[in-house]
């Protein structure tokens, strides 16, 4: 365990609060101000909000910080992580902010074209082999777009403990809105940590430090949302998890035939995707697959706006602010009173992040 | 009564003639690395499940021992129940879909039609595979007499 040396504690908290005093200063639009309720909300006075309730609660769950199984001491843990959970919370209602501020820079649903891929906020395509784990992949393939939207981190998040462990489905089949209900909960290990194996499989006792703040469904999950509501979402949260009907003709699509479209395939849906983003001089959706990156175009797909009911269920997700779940200063502090690390942390990003 | 003779002969003629082309062979998994008669003119349909999600689609391994006897008529395949509502040009709207009958991901049955135009024996392989890829995932085999 890591020790700090205890005259360095006050120092810390008071820039703490000094750099959180700067950025409060700061003028906040309206309207994002009703999306992302303030703690200085009258309305929550001195308490904390609460997603789920869309209450103010007394305390901030201790969970929702640290990730760490609960110690004998717990409850003077908890009251330090109360004193702080505040300024926490604080630090990620800015975030949140300037998160929506760098969106309208980057993404317009007005653009004729816009992909997350280019701008470089897409991870690697993955490969789910023989399992019917697409759910999962394109539940994570949202997650990881987010995260390095919104924390500039290209994680690669496991999909084997979101199949084992998250109760959304198997390798039969599954639905990607549990996964995120899950990652809002509990959270999801890193791939290093459960590496993917394509079979059903326990769920094993990891740290799962990938979680999601907020997620929703872009209209209900019956249908497909009209075009325009996919790019509003799209610029709004990031690449959307979506359902799409597969075929062989979309299984044996070359990019050198153009654009994927397939008469009378809007018959079901079977399959689950990431989209990434649109080019209406193509009258197109791009999609990231999850079959490696060798099929189509890199692992990647243009596929008409309306064939394959590709956008079935449309699905958004926006990844935990670092800044709010791996705080460095607060991990310092849970390292100087209680000789804790918390296990959110993998050791090498704590060294990253000057731990 | 000739006339009605004449059609009393056309009512047995179509009660006892039925097309060769029109038996149906159906084989499925449990005939896997088994030995099937079949009949020239036979359609003999294979299914086997699958999983459209996954990218693995059962396809005829060519060329194979049963190149001349077998002609390959279509593909099918089960696709999900999911008929979303859609209106592309506005707003989406909920209400038509059936959520819950189909999954990303879920298993579905494929089923390959050969017409029998040869007679004699040959062994039928069917591969589960990715058609970007040389790897196949499962083998499906059939030893077919051909009578």
């Amino acid at each position: 365990m890591k020790k700090l040396s205890k005259p360095l504690f006050p120092t810390m908290i008071a820039l703490l609060i000094i750099g959180i005093s700067f950025t409060a200063c700061e003028e906040t639009d309206d309207q994002l101000s009703s999306r992302y309720p303030s703690p200085k909300d009258p309305k929550f006075e001195d308490k904390y909000y609460d997603r789920e309730s869309d209450n103010a609660v007394e305390q901030y769950p201790l969970e929702e910080l640290t990730q760490f199984e609960l110690p004998e001491n717990w409850q003077e843990i908890a009251a330090v992580q109360n004193e702080y959970a505040e300024i926490i919370y604080e630090m990620d209602y800015e975030r949140l902010i300037e998160y929506d501020y760098f969106l309208r820079d980057v993404c317009s649903a007005n653009r004729p074209a816009f992909n997350w891929r280019d701008a470089g906020k897409v991870t690697p395509v993955r490969n789910q082999r023989g399992c019917g784990s697409c759910w999962a992949f394109a539940a994570m393939g949202a997650y990881e777009s987010s995260n390095l939207i919104r924390n500039n981190i290209n994680a690669d998040v496991s999909e084997q403990d979101v199949l084992n462990c998250s109760g959304a489905g198997s390798c039969g089949g599954g639905w990607y809105d549990p996964v995120f209900e899950y990652m809002l909960t509990t959270g999801v290990a890193r791939e290093v940590d459960v590496p993917y194996v394509a079979i059903d499989d326990v769920c094993y006792r990891n740290t799962k430090p990938h979680r999601a703040i907020n997620w929703g469904f872009v209209t209900v999950k019956s249908t497909i949302p009209s075009v325009q509501q996919l790019k509003d979402a799209l610029c709004k949260y990031g690449s959307l998890a979506v359902a799409v009907n597969a075929t062989p003709a979309f299984a044996g699509h070359k990019p050198a035939d153009g654009v994927f479209k397939e008469e009378g395939a809007d018959e079901g849906i079977n399959h689950a995707v990431t989209l990434v983003g649109w080019d209406d001089n193509k009258n197109a959706w791009l999609i990231k697959n999850s079959w490696g990156s060798g099929w189509c175009d890199n692992g990647y797909m243009w596929i008409d706006y309306n064939t394959n009911n590709i956008g079935y269920a449309a699905t958004w997700v926006q990844a935990q602010s670092r800044f709010y779940a791996i705080d460095a200063e607060f991990q310092k502090i849970l390292v100087k009173r209680f000789d804790i690390i918390n296990p959110f942390l993998h050791p090498k990003e704590f060294e990253e992040i000057g731990g | 009564m000739e006339q009605i003779i004449l059609l009393f002969h056309l009512w047995l003629f179509a009660l006892y003639y039925q097309p060769a082309d029109l038996t149906k062979m159906i084989l499925n998994e449990q005939h896997h690395n088994q030995q099937v008669e079949v009949s020239y003119r036979d359609t003999l349909i294979v299914e086997l499940p699958y999983q459209p999600g996954t990218g693995y689609y059962w396809v005829w391994r060519q060329p194979d021992g049963c190149d001349r006897a077998l002609k390959l008529l279509d593909e099918r395949s089960q696709s999900g129940q999911n008929r979303p509502s859609q209106d592309r040009s506005g707003l989406a709207r909920p209400g038509l879909a059936r959520p819950g009958l189909a999954r990303p991901g879920q298993e579905s049955i494929s089923q390959l039609r050969f017409l029998v135009v040869k007679k004699e024996a040959c062994q039928l392989n069917i591969d589960l595979k990715r058609s970007w890829e040389d790897h196949v995932l499962r083998e499906y085999s059939v030893k077919l007499q051909i009578k």
